[in-house]
């Protein structure tokens, strides 16, 4: 296939995304992955459909773009940096204000420097470009209002709204009440009472404290996981009515004046603070120790993109470490197996704690036991075969099986088998399956030697308990079978 | 009047060490560094994490069991966060603190791995010369990703080598739970009974002869034939594919650049690891064409001993006799069957001097539908002409499926063809036996088989060069 073709069939497929589809942007990441030599005309199609999706839909076409860069870096990094600027800038002045937000949080990711090379996604040309615009951009937004009760309510209602988009798409109790604290915040503040400006102050940092949770609670885009840090401050507001609450109550409330909806919802000291930046030291890139190196497993990933300088420079940061350690922080008593602090680790924890339990038991009983080693599956099988056949906790059914089989033979039954010793033979004889001896013992009821537990088959003495393991185990032993 | 008396203090602190009547040692394990020590054949060593966090080629010890490995072994205990260890019951052969580990870039190379672990995981080749330490990586790189939650394919092309089989196989395991330190093929395959892991269910392949070198072109045939059951493998199993694949080699060469690029197709490589050697790097980049593989070198570990033939023939005869018997703490019951000689059919690999090669480079490499007259299968296999003791006694057979074979047809003639050879070496094993006796004049053979059976699950037997001594 040619890559004009290969291009236009890649721009064609990209009219599915048309919402933040992980499986669509996966797998045509994955295609750019597959076949890099077709890289320009993918970078063509990808930054078509940027340009010629309508407004709502940009922002997805945009995540692949970040999806393909850091998934496959090179070449796409330095085709996409040609035309970053543009592709960036046109698109965020033509998306609506959370558009520009998820935007903004995703820039930010492309500044991030690996931690070896030092060196950001992109281009630092184009990077530099987008700052500076970024910055005006916001900065045109709005002059900053004098601190107002107007203000605050203004503030309150675009929160209100932020947090009733969570609470649309079902969640917890938390958020519903964050939802009625604000709800009641805005109530205080709306009466027409004279409030102090510290006063004011105070519910103003409150305020911002949410919104900044409320931004990391945006879905982040699909690669870029740049979540960051839970910081010391609460997730939810214990500490919010106490403010109000000192408020003076007038008993004769008048009509509060509609606070004037704004179109700028984000005010600017939000935005930049988002963009981590001030607008003074826009330029100056920050220092590497700015950017505190967050437990969350998904942005230490982020960092690591293997090359040859990083593997021979870098050495694995703590919190590298903790992904294979201490980011489970439940190890089994039993073994070295480690679960997450999480309800789903939780869970897991407990189903493996019943497999050690229930091995454990059988372990003890090893003993009375024979145990031996099972066939392995031919191709076929083995290329059908799930590994839960032997994790999956519930599917445990070829153990019970076993069990059942082999606990069927109690002490008794198996002593009742007897088999006489004849006349010529030795007192020991030698199992034909186990290749263990047998041993005569004097019998007072029948008055003669005998071999328990023992079978004669074709002239051949057997255990008896070996001769009916081994009856229907003709062939296949491999765990599949029911 | 009373004195100090250290040796009553040391006695009282042996007390509440793990055995009382031993004497116990400790090491101290700084970060980042790692304690070597080495076990005479003949000896056990027991072995306790005490304080901090430890691992054995990225497997993680756990404080709560009290380790012990049979001789000969020779390992490396490696901490992050350094860390304390008990060990007693013997004294190890040499044991040591070394400054310097690779298991940090270990891990750096594995969060690269990880960031691939998207639809397709990395398929990561490791390559390097003899006792660079291209098992450990293999090792560490499959614990590794197991403690995130993968199941990562692990493939071993080294016939001197064995993961989870013995030696003379090609093998591929997924690796969904820990590795068993104590198992010298790194755990268990499935058994009828419990154990402290959860079981690996490999596929073996079994190629019959040590060296990769005694038959090449047997190697590449069984390197595909490995190669298309993992595709399809990966292809039915979205969470092995995501996971990737892992494949340790024997010491290769850039002489054996045209194995290498057989690898590189059968298993769709895309990260290649060269381990220790810079010019083999050099000579990589050089000859390999292929764009969407990555070339990366890793330094080897000064840990790496040179493992001696005689050392390495005592883990070989071990890892045999623990398929056949378990280990210590997981004890297997194998059993002995007689059969008539007459109601098998005995395949060996051929034994070739170093013959011209190229002429298999070609055609092989495409899939099913690819004509395959260019496999000379002559030169691959051949059967075994009037089987009997002085062929057999004291081997080790690889029972090879035989339901893709017509067994009826060549038990009943002594043909040696392609209708035979080719499905039998694109069968895999179903497991291995050994040969206790062959009585020449009953035409009877004894076996010791590792599961009760009345009757082979297969007619076809594949001789290996392997020998076993009980
Ligand atoms: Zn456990
Ligand atoms: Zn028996």
């Amino acid at each position: 296939m040619s890559s004009v073709q290969f291009g236009n069939d890649y721009y064609d497929s990209l009219q599915t995304l048309t919402f933040n589809s992980r499986p669509i942007i996966e797998s045509h990441t994955q295609l750019a992955q597959e076949n890099v030599e077709h890289a320009a005309e993918i970078v063509k199609a990808v930054e078509k459909r940027i340009s010629k999706a309508i407004p709502t839909q940009k922002l997805f076409a945009l995540y692949l773009l970040d999806s393909i860069c850091k998934v496959v870096g090179s070449p796409y990094t330095r085709l996409f940096s040609i035309n970053l600027y543009k592709t960036f800038t046109q698109t965020y002045s033509l998306v609506d204000d959370p558009t520009r937000v998820k935007m903004i949080k995703l820039f930010k990711t492309w500044k991030m420097a690996n931690p070896v090379t030092g060196m950001p996604l992109f281009n630092d040309d184009q990077l530099d470009l987008i700052e500076k615009f970024l910055i005006r951009a916001t900065a045109n937004n709005k002059v900053e209002e004098p601190l107002s009760k107007e203000v605050l309510i203004k503030d309150i209602d675009d929160l209100k709204r932020m947090v009733g988009q969570r609470l649309n798409r079902g969640t917890d109790q938390k958020t519903k009440q964050r939802f009625e604290l604000l709800d009641q915040l805005r109530n205080i503040i709306s009466q027409p009472v004279q409030i102090p400006v510290q006063q004011l102050e105070v519910v103003r940092r409150q305020l911002a404290g949410i919104r900044e949770d409320e931004y990391r609670r945006v879905q982040p885009p699909p690669f870029a996981q740049p979540i960051p840090a839970v910081p010391p401050g609460p997730a939810s507001l214990p500490n919010i009515p106490p403010v109000p609450a000192s408020l003076p109550k007038i008993p004769t409330p008048t009509p509060a004046a509609a606070p004037a909806p704004g179109p700028a919802v984000f005010s600017t000291p939000e935005l930049q603070k988002l963009l981590g930046l001030n607008p003074a030291r826009a330029l100056t890139p920050q220092p590497s120790s700015q950017q505190p190196a967050p437990a969350s497993s998904g942005l230490v990933m982020l960092s690591i993109e293997l090359s040859q300088v990083l593997l021979n420079n870098h050495k694995p940061t703590a919190d590298e470490i903790s992904l294979i350690y201490s980011s489970k922080p439940n190890q089994c008593s039993n073994c070295p197996k480690r679960f997450a602090n999480t309800p789903e680790g939780a869970i897991a924890r407990q189903q493996h704690l019943d497999w050690h339990f229930r091995t454990n038991k059988k372990l003890k009983d090893t003993s009375k036991q024979l145990y031996n080693r099972a066939w392995y599956l031919n191709d076929a099988k083995w290329i059908e075969f799930k590994e839960d056949e032997i994790v999956g906790y519930t599917s445990d059914t070829m153990e019970t099986n076993r069990v059942v089989v082999k606990e069927a033979l109690s002490e008794e039954e198996v002593n009742k088998q007897i088999v006489a010793i004849p006349e010529e033979s030795d007192n020991e004889t030698v199992c034909g399956i186990c290749r263990e001896k047998l041993v005569g013992v004097f019998d007072d009821e029948m008055g003669e030697w005998i071999w328990r537990n023992a079978i004669e088959k074709k002239s051949r003495v057997y255990h008896y308990s070996c001769w009916v393991e081994t009856k229907g185990n003709i062939r296949d032993r491999s765990p599949e079978r029911k | 009047m009373a004195t100090f008396d250290p040796s009553i203090l040391q006695s009282i602190l042996n007390k509440t060490k793990p055995e009382s009547s031993e004497n116990v040692n400790v090491v101290e394990v700084p970060p980042f560094q790692e304690w070597r020590f080495e076990v005479a054949a003949k000896d056990k060593l027991k072995l306790k994490l005490v304080d901090g966090t430890a691992e054995i080629f990225g497997t993680e010890l756990s404080p709560n069991i009290e380790y012990a490995f049979q001789g000969s072994v020779k390992l490396c205990v490696f901490s992050f966060s350094g860390c304390k260890l008990q060990f007693w019951n013997c004294q190890p052969l040499s044991e040591y603190v070394s400054e310097e580990s690779c298991v940090g870039q270990y891990l750096t190379l594995h969060l690269g791995l990880e960031k691939q672990r998207v639809v397709e995981g990395p398929r990561v080749l490791v390559i390097g010369g003899k006792d660079s330490g291209k098992t450990a990586l293999c090792r560490t790189l499959a614990s590794y990703a197991e403690k995130q939650d993968h199941q990562p394919m692990l493939v071993n092309l080294n016939p001197r080598d064995f993961q989870f089989v013995i030696p003379g196989n090609l093998s591929a395991t997924a690796i969904s739970d820990l590795f068993n330190l104590e198992n010298v093929a790194l755990g268990e395959s499935v058994t009828t009974g419990p154990s402290f892991y959860h079981q690996k269910q490999p596929l073996a392949k079994t190629f019959g002869l040590e060296k990769f070198s005694d038959n090449i072109k047997l190697y590449r045939y069984l390197i595909q034939q490995l190669g298309k059951s993992v595709r399809k493998r990966l292809d039915n199993d979205i969470k092995v594919k995501k996971s990737g694949v892992i494949v340790d080699t024997p010491a290769f060469t850039i002489k054996e650049y045209d194995i290498i690029e057989e690898i590189v197709s059968s298993f769709n490589i895309n990260v290649l690891l060269i381990v220790g050697s810079e010019r083999l790097l050099v000579d990589l980049k050089k000859k390999m064409q292929n764009p969407a593989v990555t070339l990366l070198k890793l330094n080897k570990s000064s840990g790496c001993v040179d493992k001696d033939d005689k050392y390495e023939r005592e883990l070989q005869q071990r890892s045999i006799k623990e398929y056949f018997y378990g280990i210590d703490r997981l004890q297997l019951s194998p059993y002995s069957i007689t059969v008539n000689l007459k109601d098998f059919i005995f395949v060996r690999p051929k034994e070739t001097e170093n013959v011209n090669l190229s002429f298999l480079s070609g055609d092989l490499a495409d899939d099913d539908e690819a004509p395959r007259e260019s496999v000379n299968y002559k030169q691959l296999a051949e059967r075994v002409k009037n089987p009997g003791s002085d062929t057999l006694n004291n081997s080790i057979l690889s029972l090879v499926d035989d339901s893709q074979i017509d067994t009826l047809r060549y038990l009943n003639s002594e043909d040696d063809d392609e209708n035979l050879i080719k499905p039998f070496l694109d069968s895999s094993s179903l497991g291995f036996c050994y040969v206790q006796n062959c009585n020449d004049e009953k035409g009877k053979l004894t076996l010791l088989v590792p599961s009760p059976v009345q009757q082979l699950p297969t007619r076809t037997l594949l001789l290996t060069q392997f020998r076993y001594h009980e």
